[in-house]
């Protein structure tokens, strides 16, 4: 480069490029010990995340979920998992409980995936009278236990709302309510195969689809049940007293746009009026290496049992539109 | 193989002794000005009441600043 003012640039080479204001990391620090401890943490991510437990707690984070079924999930599901010191944005922290943190899941979106049953229920009475309701019940159970899933239940709930909300007007007949009575198959009204019915019944299965829809949706049951969700504390549940329920996840509907969908996009108006509940909260101490370990297991299983739920949902016919992620 | 897996272990062992001196404060991020100011709390409040002061000094002072004598830098507003 050629001399020209004769000005010189100060040399900036001894000087940090980042500087990284953290108030108190402690809790970050720990947390990110206990994973490198547990072997959940990959030991070289830590130069990925520049030294930063924040960071390396992100870059596990992710890593867990990839590993637990992370891109099957996001073909059906917009989620997201974070760890913060409050159950919900705006709890209060807990100062009795300095050591507590919250693995959160929520939607990541303020919308939510679909699973449209109806044809798929068609299949399988054709091999059983019994066998829509119970595959209904299986897939609709084993996901309710971790993230909140909107069928015709809670539609009918929301009706019997509305038609009471019609029934103080003046002019109540001007009123339309979905007919949610009027969407449900007659076959969801059957009763459910109990597990040995099911067994029986599934070792007769000539359709090669329906044989394997009725395996995943056992194999997704089991999945589900590998881990209890932590229960709630008084405490926590305080803190969580002023939030609404958790937003649904995933819209179960027989038929697209039926009376179960119109209830619910009603119904949705008003479910950001008030911050949600997330619809996993998983509190655990991360100076504990167990309590971290226990917290890390339970995330891990309700991951694949989203993962399976979404496994199930790319077999069942009418679902292509549904996918969301690649 | 082994070798992968003793490299591993060290790789480990290096994480886990670099946490546990961020754990007790001895890391050498703590070591920089910034570092040293993002734990101690007294550094804190005499920065915060620094900058109130002069806040305060700025309003009771809201006069028309007077030329610089001859000779002198004018002051940098």
């Amino acid at each position: 480069m050629a001399h020209g003012s004769g000005l010189l640039l100060p040399r900036l080479a001894d000087i940090p490029p980042i500087h990284r204001m953290v108030a108190d990391d402690h809790l970050a620090v720990m947390l990110a010990k206990s994973l490198v401890e547990l072997n959940i943490a990959v030991p070289g991510d830590w130069k990925r995340a520049e030294c930063d437990p924040t960071s390396f707690i992100r870059i596990t984070l992710d890593r867990w979920i990839h590993t637990h079924g992370g891109s099957a999930i996001r073909h059906r599901f917009l989620l997201s998992a974070e760890i913060s010191n409050t159950p919900c944005e705006w709890a209060e922290r807990d100062e009795t409980r300095p050591n507590q943190l919250f693995l959160i899941v929520e939607p990541s979106e303020a919308t939510c995936g679909c699973v449209t049953f109806g044809p798929t229920l068609k299949l399988l009475e054709k091999v059983n009278l019994q066998l829509p309701a119970t595959f209904f019940r299986v897939f609709v159970g084993a996901l309710n236990r971790w993230l909140r899933v909107y069928d015709f239940r809670d539609a009918a709930e929301r009706a019997e709302t509305l038609r009471e909300w019609a029934a103080q007007e003046d002019d109540a007949d001007q009123y339309e309510i979905p007919d949610v009575q009027g969407a449900i198959p007659a076959c969801i009204r059957q009763g459910a195969l109990d597990e040995s019915e099911l067994a029986h019944v599934k070792d007769r299965i000539n359709d090669p689809l329906v044989a394997k829809l009725i395996q995943s949706a056992i194999a997704l049951d089991r999945m589900s049940a590998q881990a209890k969700r932590p229960e709630i504390s008084e405490e926590i549940g305080q803190q969580l007293s002023d939030c609404n329920p958790p937003l649904p996840c995933l819209l179960a509907v027989f038929a697209e746009s039926d009376a179960i969908a119109a209830c619910f996009d009603e119904e949705a108006q008003g479910m950001m009026e008030v911050t949600p509940e997330p619809n996993l909260i998983i509190p655990f101490d991360p100076t504990h290496t167990e309590s971290v370990r226990d917290a890390f297991h339970v995330f891990g299983v309700a991951c694949e049992t989203i993962a399976a739920a979404s496994k199930v949902i790319d077999l069942m016919p009418g679902n292509d539109k549904w996918v969301v992620g690649t | 193989m082994r070798r992968r897996t003793h490299r591993k272990e060290v790789t480990k062992q290096a994480v886990l002794a670099e946490l546990e001196s961020l754990r007790q404060g001895r890391h050498s991020r703590y070591r920089t000005l910034v570092g040293r100011f993002a734990r101690c709390r007294r550094l804190q409040a005499t920065a915060a009441l620094f900058a109130a002061a002069v806040e305060a000094t700025t309003r009771t002072h809201n006069g028309t600043p007077l030329a610089a004598p001859p000779g002198c830098l004018p002051p940098v507003s």
